[in-house]
């Protein structure tokens, strides 16, 4: 399709990294973060994922980073310094393969324990749809571990799994991604929508998700553009005026 | 996937006017329908083909079917209108040929099924190997290897034949075949002491809501999609109004504080419904209420999806009397077509979509395609239930011709 053809042309020009608005805001405050920001302390991020990434051959111990190839926790942190160089922002990420809502639930508290964040960023539901986890198991997990984190101090995002169509056919996520959102709706907490920004995505023909050969720039251009958005989210989020409101 | 409107309740006046129920019941054991209820097969073609346009991921066209107006959708249309066709059908020839017999021919229908999943699953693992093939993107890494654990063909396809391993969209049919294969001692039953059967079903339903009881699947013990605990009582139900219960409800149903009621039920249900992707109604469920009743179950046939489907059928009984003039039109006739096999249409449905699938991510994905394929696949579902009818038509004259 166009863009991938254009992305791969103009390898330095990023692709247009826009979304709708409604998929963007943040909906709800994000007090901790914001008190946290606002005191200049030390500020920790900690994003729970689901990914396995798939490690290369580690070379020399300084260029591991560059074997990898960078997700969106990397970026987050880079563009929050940018954005808040006062902050003292460091991101932590912390990933649980394969692992299901409950599952990581169970481990939450040592977490939380361990690294202390003032927002928790917890991408959550890509193996509770591809396992076919039970909706309103899946639901209450999110929600105890949404609890968990406001229990030890921290604001929440939660981002809802990736846009696949080309396994669309074996998991179904939509179901879950609904869950996803009424349980953060229910809590309260902003809900980033990477799933739908991801399909917006596809329409608009701004990526390419399902040829057979993707340009191989694809998964870091996506992943900027949410590290941006989430940024953008979390920036939405913070700038409150009641902070304390908790 | 929302439910087209239920056609249920009093069909039973076909038997009380003395018609004889045309087609045979007999011979081929197939549920026919009979009768002149064209009802049951309108509302049951169309759901086949909601369900169509819903397995088809991405598709523009599952905007008009009923999931979007309502709490509940085509699977239970389908699961009630089979329960009911199914006890007529089967009810009568208990009667005829005794229960034996009887329940020899729905284990049979009940094989037929499971061959049909069978084929549908290889179907399914041909698309997977392929895509596995075909594709490798690392921005999909978590997908693409829980693609490569489920194509392991020693440990999925054992899996498959003892039905525990059920992709996704794919799990009505395994649903229908344990139904349909623990039918024979529920039918007798409900024709003995129907009330009772029926205060069962739904007691069992309850404590399957209540308690989460499911049977398992596969992998990592996923429980069944579609709870078959939850759903039979959906499938019981219609038995029991095939077999006569509908026209002791027919009071009730009529009533007009009933019908103003589940008018009331429908038209909230499409509001809240409507709030969940039209952003200015955000915000109409109280969140008081919205902790209560979300996430609406459709494994567990949430008590919600359940009213809905009986405002929805009570409404459709008034609206639609069983001997309006258009149910006989030529307009509505592809549709009654589709619900008179709706079985293999409903197989060869979930074969369409697997297709259309796959021509949307390997060929194009436009809004055309997408409205062509729509189009395209109800149409082939349309011409292989006429050719079935029409060979099923041919076979009845052959052997009315040789013994008659």
């Amino acid at each position: 399709m166009v863009s991938a053809g254009t992305s791969s042309a103009f390898a330095q020009k990023e692709p247009v990294c826009a979304a709708p608005s409604i998929l963007t805001r943040a909906g709800f405050q994000l007090p901790l973060l914001a008190k946290s920001l606002e005191a200049n302390a030390p500020t920790t991020i900690l994003v729970i994922n689901s990914a396995t990434v798939a490690k290369k051959i580690t070379p020399k111990p300084g260029a591991e980073k560059d074997a990898m190839p960078r997700s969106f926790p990397s970026y987050i942190e880079e563009i929050l310094r940018t954005r808040y160089p006062k902050g003292d922002i460091t991101v932590e990420t912390h990933n649980q393969p394969r692992a299901t809502a409950e599952t990581v639930v169970d481990a939450l508290p040592a977490i939380l324990e361990k690294t202390k964040p003032a927002l928790m960023i917890w991408q959550t539901g890509t193996y509770d749809a591809i396992l076919g986890a039970d909706n309103a198991m899946f639901a209450d997990a999110v929600g105890t571990g949404i609890g968990y984190a406001h229990a030890a101090g921290a604001d929440v995002i939660i981002v809802s799994p990736q846009y696949s169509p080309r396994t669309s056919f074996a998991f179904d996520v939509a179901p879950y991604n609904n869950t996803l959102r009424w349980a953060a709706r229910a809590r309260e907490v902003p809900f980033f929508d990477r799933y739908d920004v991801m399909r917006f995505w596809e329409q608009e023909g701004i990526f390419d998700f399902d040829s057979t050969r993707p340009s191989p720039s694809l998964f870091e251009d996506v992943h900027r553009c949410i590290g941006r958005l989430l940024v953008g989210m979390i920036a939405d989020g913070v700038d409150t005026r009641t902070i304390g409101s908790r | 996937m929302s439910s087209a409107p239920a056609a249920s309740a009093d069909t039973r006046d076909r038997a009380t006017r003395g018609d004889t129920p045309s087609g045979p019941t007999a011979t081929s054991g197939r549920e026919v329908s009979s009768g002149r209820d064209l009802r049951l097969d309108l509302f049951r073609g169309l759901a086949l083909w909601f369900i169509f346009l819903n397995h088809i991921p991405n598709n523009v066209a599952n905007w008009i079917t009923n999931r979007n107006f309502g709490f509940s959708d085509a699977t239970e249309v389908f699961v009630f209108i089979s329960g009911y066709t199914a006890a007529m059908v089967y009810g009568r020839q208990i009667d005829t040929n005794g229960l034996l017999v009887t329940s020899a021919r729905i284990m049979r229908r009940a094989w037929q099924l499971y061959v049909a999943f069978i084929f549908l699953f290889v179907i399914y693992l041909a698309e997977i190997s392929y895509v596995v093939g075909s594709f490798s993107n690392p921005l999909y890494a978590e997908e693409m290897g829980a693609l490569q654990f489920l194509a392991e063909p020693d440990v999925a396809l054992v899996q498959a034949l003892m039905l525990r391993f059920r992709p996704a969209n794919m799990d009505v049919l395994p649903l229908y075949i344990v139904l349909l294969a623990t039918f024979p001692p529920i039918l007798w039953l409900l024709k003995k002491w129907p009330d009772a059967t029926l205060l069962v079903s739904v007691l069992a339903w309850a404590a399957a809501g209540y308690w989460g009881f499911n049977l398992q699947g596969y992998p990592d013990d996923r429980m069944w999609f579609f709870n078959p605990f939850a759903w039979q009582v959906l499938f019981v139900f219609g038995g029991w109004c095939g077999l006569g219960g509908s026209d002791r409800l027919n009071g009730l149903v009529h009533s007009p504080l009933v019908l103003a009621v589940s008018a009331l039920y429908l038209v909230v249900s499409l509001l809240v419904v409507v709030s969940w992707w039209y952003p200015p109604l955000e915000n109409i469920v109280p969140q008081p209420i919205a902790d209560i009743i979300y996430p609406i179950s459709k494994t567990d046939l949430s008590p919600l999806r359940l009213l809905h489907f009986l405002a929805l059928a009570v409404v459709v009984v008034k609206l639609i009397p069983v001997d309006l003039p258009v149910l006989h039109s030529k307009l509505l006739y592809p549709m009654i077509l589709c619900g008179q096999n709706s079985l293999e249409v409903f197989c060869f449905g979930v074969f369409l979509s697997f297709a259309a699938h796959f021509v949307l991510n390997e060929i194009t994905g436009t809004l055309a395609m997408q409205l062509l394929l729509s189009v395209a696949g109800i149409i082939l579902m349309i011409s292989l239930s006429a050719l079935l009818s029409w060979y099923a038509r041919v076979e009845r004259e052959i052997a009315a011709r040789k013994y008659g």
